[in-house]
């Protein structure tokens, strides 16, 4: 140790008088020696953390420090749709025959109660209420209202469990998804995905526990990398996201005209300079470098194969539209999705813009709808047949819903919607929530929930729940402060579980 | 007994009132010795005026305290002696102030003495009021219930880890009662004469007769106190106290009707009903009915080296040793399947869930996982697996969910699925069965 005058007084933690000596006087002086810039870079390679994390790294594969999970999980896995833009609910799955009566009336006082509006369209003169162009059926034994928008989710709204009456406090895109996910409104806290590998680990040596796929052919209201950040938990917790093209992950393959034969020493030389590193500053954050690195290179297998569909039989190209032979779209996604959930990929994020119809919505819808009805249900479909149902569960979902009056000019073929968090439908599938089941009402008009509201917060506990989770107690500590997804809100919807 | 509504209203701030001659009191006391240490500080004043007002403040609080107990419910002999030994510290009180303003001349004794104790019996004598009012109002055990190592073992009923272990009264009725009703209703202090106190004392019922009748929670009166508008004079709990949940109420009104409100039976031996069966599992923190259990801890060289060998394993749920393990396709790959299966075999007992999806399994192997009897979930879709090694897992009575998909089985294989009676779920997909189960 080198401090034989002080030896009695120190602790006999080997943990504790290894980070005494990485902090220790002397070390300190030597690290310093170089001057200022030395000084600089040990807060560049953020030795600041040593304090707040210098905890050990939590079991990769079997849980047993952690105590997780709190209770039997019903899920093992899950595929968020995440409809981006904000979905018209009263165009797809809340019907309001009402309305039709109602037709270019202004929206009453005795609805509104004095609410304020959003931003687009709180200056306009009048609000008339605009029905829905689209037709609506009843589907399954459950009786479930869809419109003609989604004839393929209408085929299969018996396994579906459809919340009618979600809220959210955000108005505008990038807060309300940000909330969505990652349980704040305000950038910097991680994300649902990051939460479940940082809770539950990989289930996976050979691809991450978090996967992220934006289709390619939509666009609208941009996405964030920091949508599937790690926030403040070790970095090897965020998503990752698989492109389409020929470099699904990016900086993964080799270099042209490299066979990549001394890949492997190469990374195992590297290895061993972190390690030095990590034993001279001891920062945590090396170690998910080193834990990266080395599955960067399981992915330079594992990824090629998982996105070459050519294993693939035709009928089930089918059965997800001929989109999903066109790498990056949304159909595409969605079968790539099912590919990897059942590599036991923990969490698969998809996202699909364009959802944003403030005019001419009926047109938009029903591109939209065109673009994504046949996967989605495909993949409920797929993912049942096959038995992955079971322990999957499927979410569909937007970031808030669109208003009953109509943004812009209501005419008979034409109108738009604003932005609306009062309230917006929902649905989710598969493990432990019950199927062809509706939570939830909104009022005749779709414009306030009357029946069971179920806040965002309520929603990621619920989800929390279903992996096993207890929302209240995954918590991190992070500046002082134990954060947790659900921040300090949040109660399980039991309602809705088996 | 009609007691006038101004006497309880004045009566009521005694608790808020009582607390002053408190403060004066011991006051007054640390000031006393204060002064022998700091002469400096020149206390004699600041005694004079804390004696004094502790004094009139105790007999305010005294006479307020007489009012409140004018509304009755109480425990006559506690509020006896709660009553007399305020009683008695208001006039010791008032004696100690006399000594020290020397008002009271003892012939041939020095005052200072008998100052001492009049002030320490006087602060004996709030201590024990204090405590006594105490009892009143939170109910004798207060003080004592956490005393570590305190525990009484012939009431202690310990957390049942399955519904099989439920008790209808003590694991979900009691804890209502205990939560909700008995801050008022027991020992002690009684509202309306009844007490949650004992299961005697509960069937007994209050001043108004029985609080519920077995098998008809509508003319159970503590249904009806419970199920009122919030706002009415009858509800219960009163005085804004936290009302009963919704699962609360459904509970007691289940316990009524289908537990014929049953003191000693096992939630397993009433009629079944799911409902109940999640409100129950949610309120205890189980998992839903044969689902939870507690299996022999596991040698954890013997994890680590089945992990070696490529099986992911974790636990389903922390501290309970249930496994949840996986054996990627990629691991079995040229490996011998049967080795690695009689490795498993060793943490046998503690499977329950279980994934040989796509790992090559044959018939035969089967034996050996059908040996796992605690298994639950067991996911063997593509392998080439027949009928007849389906019948290696006819013992798997716990199995609630099995998949079948891409594997050779034929409608043969129903056959030993129908004799496990907790089967659900059987995914059959591309295979040769063609009914259903």
């Amino acid at each position: 140790m080198g401090h034989p005058h002080d030896e009695a007084f120190r602790s006999n933690d080997p943990d504790l008088n290894k980070i005494q000596k990485q902090l220790d006087r002397r070390t300190f002086l030597t690290k310093t020696s170089m001057g200022l810039g030395a000084l600089a870079l040990g807060s560049l390679l953020g030795i600041d953390k040593l304090k707040a994390s210098a905890s050990k790294i939590e079991p990769e594969m079997f849980t047993g420090d952690l105590k997780l999970p709190h209770f039997m999980p019903r899920a093992k896995r899950i595929v968020y749709l995440f409809q981006s833009g904000g979905p018209s609910q009263l165009d797809l799955f809340d019907y309001k025959p009402k309305l039709k009566d109602l037709q270019g009336q202004d929206l009453p006082e005795s609805i509104r109660k004095g609410q304020r509006l959003t931003g687009m369209s709180a200056e306009q003169s009048t609000l008339p209420m605009a029905s829905s162009v689209f037709n609506f059926r009843q589907y399954g034994q459950c009786r479930a209202w869809v419109s003609d928008l989604m004839p393929h989710t209408a085929e299969i709204v018996d396994d579906l469990c459809f919340v009618k009456s979600m809220f959210t406090e955000a108005i505008n895109h990038d807060p309300a998804i940000t909330f969505f996910q990652t349980g704040s409104q305000l950038p910097g806290r991680p994300s649902i995905g990051s939460w479940l590998s940082y809770g539950l680990g990989s289930d996976n040596e050979n691809l991450p526990s978090f996967v992220v796929l934006v289709s390619k052919n939509a666009s609208g209201q941009p996405l964030y990398a920091r949508l599937w950040g790690n926030g403040f938990l070790p970095s090897r917790h965020q998503g990752v996201q698989f492109r389409s093209g020929k470099d699904p992950v990016l900086f993964l393959n080799n270099p042209e005209n490299y066979d990549g034969a001394d890949r492997a020493e190469m990374l195992g030389y590297l290895k061993n300079l972190n390690k030095i590193q990590y034993e001279t500053y001891g920062d945590p954050e090396i170690n998910t470098r080193i834990s990266q690195y080395e599955m960067a290179y399981r992915m330079q297998t594992s990824v090629p194969e998982i996105t070459d569909m050519s294993d693939e039989p035709d009928e089930v190209f089918e059965m997800y539209g001929k989109d999903s032979r066109d790498p990056g779209t949304y159909a595409a996604n969605c079968l790539l999705a099912r590919r990897l959930l059942e590599r036991d990929v923990k969490f698969v994020q998809l996202y699909h813009q364009g959802w944003d119809q403030h005019l001419f919505l009926p047109e938009g819808i029903t591109n939209q709808s065109k673009n994504t009805d046949q996967a989605t249900a495909a993949l409920v479909k797929d993912l049942k047949q096959r038995g992955l149902l079971e322990d999957t569960l499927v979410v569909w979902g937007g970031e808030f819903g669109r208003t009953v009056y109509s943004q812009g000019k209501l005419t008979p073929t034409n109108y738009g919607r604003d932005h609306h968090p009062r309230c917006f439908t929902m649905w989710m599938a598969g493990a432990g929530v019950k199927p062809g089941f509706t939570f939830g009402e909104t009022d005749e008009v779709g414009y306030n929930i009357v029946k069971d509201p179920m806040h965002v917060h309520d929603f990621q506990a619920t989800l929390l729940h279903l992996m096993g989770i207890d929302h209240e107690k995954l918590v991190f500590k992070h500046q002082g402060r134990r954060f947790r997804l659900t921040d300090v809100h949040g109660k399980l919807v039991n309602d809705i579980l088996t | 007994m009609e007691v006038n509504s101004w006497i309880i209203f004045f009566g009521r701030f005694h608790p808020l009132v009582v607390h002053l001659p408190i403060g004066f009191l011991l006051m007054a006391f640390i000031f006393k010795l204060l002064a022998v240490y700091k002469p400096a500080l020149r206390l004699e004043g600041a005694i004079h005026v804390t004696l004094l007002l502790g004094g009139i403040s105790a007999a305010i609080a005294s006479l307020l305290g007489y009012l409140l107990s004018l509304d009755g419910g109480y425990d006559s002999n506690l509020l006896d002696r709660h009553m007399w030994s305020g009683i008695i510290t208001t006039m010791l009180a008032f004696m100690a102030y006399a000594l020290i303003i020397d008002k009271i001349k003892l012939p041939d004794v020095k005052l200072e003495r008998p100052r001492w104790a009049m002030l320490i019996v006087m602060t004996f004598g709030i201590m024990i009021t204090g405590h006594l009012g105490g009892s009143l109002t939170h109910g004798e055990d207060y003080l004592t219930a956490y005393l570590p190592f305190n525990t009484n073992l012939d009431e202690q009923i310990l957390p049942p880890n399955s519904l099989e272990e439920v008790q209808v009264y003590s694991h979900l009725v009691k804890p209502i009662l205990d939560k909700k009703c008995k801050t008022c209703h027991r020992r002690g202090k009684r509202k309306g004469e009844l007490s949650f106190e004992t299961m005697e004392t509960f069937r007994k019922g209050g001043e108004n007769g029985v609080v519920f009748v077995p098998g008809n929670s509508s003319e159970s009166e503590m249904v009806r106190r419970t199920h009122l508008d919030p706002d009415d004079d009858d509800f219960m709990p009163s005085e804004g106290k936290k009302p009963l949940t919704e699962k609360e109420k459904e509970i007691i009104v289940w316990w009524i009707d289908q537990a014929q409100a049953s003191f000693d039976t096992l939630y397993t031996k009433t009629p079944h009903d799911e409902k109940m069966d999640a409100i129950v599992s949610a309120i205890l923190g189980l998992g839903s009915l044969d689902n939870l259990v507690k299996l022999p801890a596991i040698d954890s060289t013997l994890l680590n080296e089945l992990m070696t060998n490529g099986f992911v394993i974790r636990e389903l749920v922390g501290g309970t040793n249930m496994l949840d393990v996986t054996l990627p396709p990629s691991k079995a790959e040229g490996r011998e399947l049967d080795q690695l299966l009689k490795g498993l075999e060793k943490i046998g007992d503690n499977v329950v869930w279980l994934n040989l999806s796509g790992v090559g399994l044959l018939d035969n192997h089967l034996l050996i996982v059908g040996a796992f009897t605690n298994l639950q979930k067991l996911r063997i879709d593509k392998n080439p697996i027949t009928d007849e090694g389906m019948l290696g897992l006819r013992n798997l009575e716990k199995l609630t969910s099995i998949n079948l998909y891409s594997t050779r089985v034929t409608d043969e294989t129903l056959k030993v699925l129908r004799d496990m009676k907790n089967l659900r779920n059987v995914y059959t997909f591309n295979t040769k069965i063609t009914q259903t189960l």
